[in-house]
């Protein structure tokens, strides 16, 4: 039985004359994990912030438990995203705040959590995302960008969200980090239960964290299935993304 | 004929442009002063900032008018000792210190330390996503920094500038005293007899306007901030000339308002 938790339909969103979201329909179903694939400047990007309400689209609905975000009043929208979390491609740490306060933000100001239970919360998830909890006093600006990466990711499931969005989570990382913080992914989300939107370009992490990966190109998903399918697919507009061929027909934009 | 169409459309488009920054920005001011008032109120912030612009910009704005009360000391004298009106120094002195150049030069120096320091930090927060990253994390960017900086602004400006006229009097007084051998007696009395409360009252209300403009400008140039760190750093200037420009127009309607016929 499917149970679509976030469901878009015919979104359109345009910026000046440029169309960047074209009739876009994407289901995310309870506990499954999807990620978007496609290249750069294709809507990743747009897509991720159109559900979260960072930005109005033009035309079509947006479902989020079953409630329609563009018809939600502001209170409405923020008991939304409180069961929701998001790790951000830059991690988005706040820099005035040390680590244990990072991570805690959401539970003290969004679910108003006393700030010694918070602090607790907050040591156990760092732990859960590998790191001592002898840097929870440290500043974002005094870790590496693997750490601060994992901090960020700590902070998206401080308050064990019901979904948790990944923008580009591997991106400027190497190799063996990109793969922890995949199994990290991997192990967090199946462990509360979340269900997961991702979107990546990294085929590698995207075979790793995917039930289910679909494909955006031109404002449109042109391809989904199983993590499982990808190799096999005769699409013409997959083969060449994942095996990163110039030829195709995907055109390449180099002006 | 082309040519003229261009025109038309060039007119067009600035006028659209100009139409769209006004309306932004006066969205931009109702939310931000909505939330002033909406609770939650977060006090730790206000309190931080209070301390950012109040207290962190006492040897600035102490300085700026410090050295305007001594030169303003001196020039008054020279130019009053052309009609033997020496006496009347105390009182000129006093005047355009408490009624016009604490408050202006003081806000104008705030516009550059804070309102500028405000568009940075707010806009490098926007281009590392922390403003989204705060919206998600279920919290109202606009409570949460934009209202503790305008109440600190509207509430710290006015005390500043009450020190100011403190310190760019003492400056007058010492010059005067020192250097140009005024009685001090007569010199403290002349400035007491004659300074009203309105002259002090209105530098005040400037203040606040003023406190207001500086942290308006900061917040929203360094929120609609584009870009890396270019953007920001044109959100800051931005914000220091809007800032400047708008303090030195708001002056002249003020000074119209309390002491225009």
């Amino acid at each position: 039985m499917t149970n679509p938790i976030i469901k878009l339909s015919n979104i359109t969103k345009t910026f000046g004359d440029k169309t960047i979201l074209n009739n876009l329909d994407l289901q995310v179903n309870k506990g499954e994990s999807l990620v978007i694939i496609g290249g750069s400047g294709t809507g990743k990007s747009v897509t991720l912030k159109c559900i979260l309400g960072l930005l109005k689209i033009d035309s079509g609905s947006i479902n989020i438990f079953d409630r329609d975000i563009e018809k939600s009043s502001i209170n409405e929208k923020q008991e939304i995203l409180k069961k929701i979390g998001m790790l951000f491609q830059g991690s988005a740490l706040f820099d005035s705040l040390n680590v244990w306060q990072n991570i805690s933000f959401g539970l003290i100001k969004g679910k108003r959590i006393k700030q010694s239970l918070a602090k607790e919360i907050a040591i156990e998830k760092l732990t859960q995302v590998g790191l001592k909890k002898d840097i929870a006093n440290l500043y974002p600006s005094e870790l590496s960008g693997g750490m601060q990466k994992r901090v960020a990711l700590a902070r998206a499931i401080a308050t064990d969200p019901e979904i948790i969005f990944f923008d580009e989570p591997t991106t400027g990382l190497d190799p063996i980090m990109a793969n922890v913080i995949n199994d990290l992914i991997n192990n967090i989300v199946r462990k509360i239960g979340a269900t997961a939107l991702s979107i990546t370009h990294d085929i590698e992490s995207a075979k790793k964290i995917a039930d289910k990966i679909s494909m955006l190109h031109e404002g449109k998903i042109i391809w989904t299935g199983l993590s499982s399918e990808l190799e096999k697919t005769n699409n013409k507009h997959v083969k060449q993304f994942i095996h990163g061929k110039t030829e195709g027909p995907i055109e390449i934009n180099l002006t | 004929m082309l040519d003229i169409f261009r025109i038309f459309s060039l007119i067009g488009q600035f006028t659209i442009s100009l139409f769209t920054v006004i309306g932004r920005l006066g969205i931009f001011t109702y939310s931000s002063v909505l939330k002033i008032f909406l609770p939650p109120i977060y006090i730790k912030n206000i309190l931080q900032q209070m301390f950012n612009v109040g207290y962190l910009s006492l040897p600035v704005v102490g300085l700026t008018t410090l050295f305007t009360g001594m030169a303003l000391a001196l020039q008054i004298y020279e130019g009053a000792s052309r009609f033997n009106a020496e006496s009347t120094v105390a009182f000129v002195v006093a005047i355009g210190m408490v009624r016009e150049l604490s408050p202006v030069l003081g806000g104008l120096m705030v516009a550059g330390r804070v309102g500028a320091a405000m568009a940075a930090e707010i806009g490098t927060m926007r281009v590392t996503e922390q403003i989204d990253a705060l919206y998600t994390l279920s919290t109202d960017p606009f409570k949460y920094l934009m209202a503790p900086r305008l109440i600190a602004g509207i509430t710290m400006l006015p005390l500043l500038v009450l020190i100011g006229d403190i310190i760019g009097i003492s400056g007058g007084f010492f010059i005067s005293t020192s250097l140009l051998d005024l009685n001090q007696t007569t010199y403290i009395k002349n400035t007491i007899d004659f300074l009203q409360s309105i002259d002090v009252i209105s530098g005040l209300v400037k203040a606040a306007f003023f406190g207001f403009i500086v942290t308006l400008m900061g917040c929203y140039n360094g929120f609609y901030s584009k870009g890396g760190a270019q953007g920001v750093g044109s959100a800051a200037t931005n914000a220091v000339v809007s800032g400047s420009i708008l303090i030195l127009s708001a002056n002249l309607i003020i000074t119209r308002i309390f002491f225009g016929a």
